[in-house]
């Protein structure tokens, strides 16, 4: 599912127009976003938080050609599913 | 960085705030969203969000696993995971601290070692080639010493044979019938000389002609007397024709050999028989020259082995040398470029001085401040030798050049920023000044608080400077330019 069908989806769930459906969505990626940089966590019940993760320096071997590099540390937007999510996933696999 | 945990609540309240909506309708949109990624994402369909990323479900598999206590293998049920992958957008913007770093190939710093390295790796090989050249030098010479030898051997009878059997042929030409008459005594000579062939021709040598000569009209006389054997052979013993034809054919080869040799013989009469000692003389020194060429070779060896081990110390020195040496000049040189740059600042100054008392005596101030600022090129030409003598070889005068070598005095500042931790000057550049690289004014003006600008302690306030926009120009490669030699000296690079 796209941007657009979201969209969609969520206009005719929400009732309302498909702009102010695609502006609510913008604010919500960009609110995420900006907590996100200010290094928050943001949690959203039963389904998951983001969190900004540091990824350690670390050494890497090319494995063919033996050259190492020195990978710098970074900075990762992690998602990790709450613990309702991952059960309804199972219910529905299983 | 504070590990502030935003609720959904949270969200709802901010989204409410600043789209003007009411709390209860943002609270149903941001449910109706997740509850619509769910599904989706139960449906096994990934969802895209713009400028977010994308959500997907995966399927870990079900993996064997021990309790560490009790050592139990046991098996970890499969399940599925929602996994997201943020937008480039995103990814980028949270990794900003760190977006000025990149990866380093290590064996760029490996270098030294593989300096060190090198001699013992790479130099065997073409000492390998030189031990296997030398040997087969070694082989060859012996082998060219062995063909000489003999050659000498043959040469030296022969050539002593052309000196000696000329005259002899001579006086076997004369006294052929004298040796027609002397053949009884020859016969006992010929028993002697058969005997002490051997030692004759050494004698021949080195002994003197007469005797020489004697021996071998002796021996050529044993020839004749050989001819005349076989001639009473092939009288007595017509019985065995295959000996006799051999010795005929003997005689012939003889006859043969002979021949060839005659002409050179007659050429090398006269130079063989003046030059026998000198001759002598020059074998002696091929006898000692022969074996002295190898052991030349084996010292040119060790020297080249020497040379190349020597110059790859030298190498190594210099290497190191220009290395320690670079650095140093860096640091030099921005010594100089500071101590220039305070330099030319009081000149600067000093210039305006004189610029502005002589505009209040003249009281034409109005138009020449307009021109001094407008043309900052004008003090520092008029006042400024060194710098004539810097700007006029490059023809044109560069007014860029020219605002970037003024001292920059960092009097008015744009505003303050506290250091956080993984807080950049390229990110304060890039928000204040459009471009990271600008961050090196950023230092210039902080000098005082800050010791490294890869080292900046959290805590300490960085001032943003106002910068003469001409040289913070991102799209003049020549600002750019400037601004990375200013980098690599201010980071330590070279």
């Amino acid at each position: 599912m796209n941007h657009k069908e979201l969209i969609v989806k969520l206009a005719e769930r929400n009732n309302l127009s498909k702009p102010e459906i695609e502006n609510l969505i913008d604010m919500t990626t960009m609110i995420i976003k900006e907590q996100l940089l200010d290094g928050k966590i943001i949690g959203i019940q039963s389904f998951g938080s983001f969190e900004v993760r540091k990824k350690e320096e670390r050494l890497s071997v090319h494995p063919a050609t033996q050259i190492r590099t020195l990978v710098p540390p970074k900075l990762v937007v992690n998602f990790k599913q709450s613990t309702i999510l991952k059960e309804k996933l199972n219910e529905i696999k299983l | 960085m504070s590990k502030d945990k935003i609720s959904s609540q949270e969200m709802v309240e901010q989204i409410a705030a600043k789209l003007s909506v009411s709390k209860r309708v943002a609270e149903e949109f941001l449910k109706s969203l997740f509850a619509e990624i769910e599904e989706s994402l139960i449906k096994g369909e990934p969802v895209k969000i713009k400028n977010l990323g994308t959500f997907k479900m995966l399927w870990n598999e079900p993996r064997k696993s021990v309790n560490v206590q009790t050592g139990e293998v046991f098996t970890i049920d499969g399940y599925n995971k929602v996994t997201f992958t943020p937008d480039a957008d995103l990814k980028e913007a949270v990794n900003e601290p760190y977006s000025h770093l990149e990866s380093i190939e290590l064996d760029g710093q490996g270098i030294p070692s593989f300096e060190i390295e090198k001699p013992n790796i790479s130099i065997p090989e073409p000492l390998r080639n030189l031990t296997e050249q030398a040997s087969e030098i070694r082989n060859l010479l012996s082998e060219i010493n062995a063909l000489s030898t003999p050659q000498e051997s043959i040469e030296t009878p022969s050539v002593d044979e052309k000196k000696l059997d000329i005259p002899d042929y001579d006086i076997i030409l004369i006294d052929e019938e004298e040796v027609e008459e002397e053949e009884e005594e020859l016969e006992e000579l010929v028993l002697k000389n058969a005997t002490d062939e051997k030692t004759d021709l050494e004698v021949e040598k080195t002994d003197i002609a007469e005797p020489e000569i004697v021996e071998i009209i002796e021996s050529q006389e044993t020839e004749i007397e050989e001819e005349e054997k076989v001639e009473e052979k092939d009288e007595a013993e017509i019985n065995i024709p295959l000996p006799d034809i051999k010795e005929e054919e003997k005689e012939e080869k003889k006859e043969v050999i002979e021949t060839p040799i005659e002409p050179i013989r007659y050429e090398n009469v006269r130079p063989t028989i003046s030059a026998e000692p000198v001759e002598a003389e020059v074998k002696h020194v091929k006898a000692h020259s022969f074996p002295v060429p190898p052991k030349k070779k084996r010292k040119g060896l060790r020297f080249l082995i020497w040379f190349v081990i020597i110059l790859l110390v030298i190498g190594g020195g210099i290497y190191a040398t220009y290395f320690t040496s670079s650095c140093i000049r860096c640091w030099v040189q921005y010594d100089l470029l500071s101590e220039a740059n305070l330099q030319k600042m009081d000149e600067n100054i000093a210039a305006f001085k004189g610029l502005f008392i002589s505009n209040k005596t003249e009281q034409d101030s109005s138009t020449i401040i307009k021109d001094s600022t407008n043309k900052i090129a004008l003090p520092e030409t008029t006042n400024e030798p060194d710098t004539i003598a810097e700007t006029q070889p490059g023809a044109p005068v560069d007014s860029f050049l020219i605002v970037f070598n003024k001292r920059r005095n960092y009097n008015e500042f744009l505003g303050e920023e506290a250091v956080t931790e993984g807080t950049r000057l390229t990110n304060i550049a890039q928000h204040y000044y459009g471009k990271k690289e600008f961050w090196v004014y950023i230092y210039e003006a902080n000098r005082d608080n800050i010791v490294h600008p890869d080292r900046i302690t959290p805590g300490t306030v960085v001032k943003i400077p106002k910068v003469d926009p001409r040289i913070i120009d991102k799209k003049n490669p020549r600002c750019l330019e400037k601004v990375r030699e200013l980098h690599d000296i201010y980071v330590g690079k070279n």
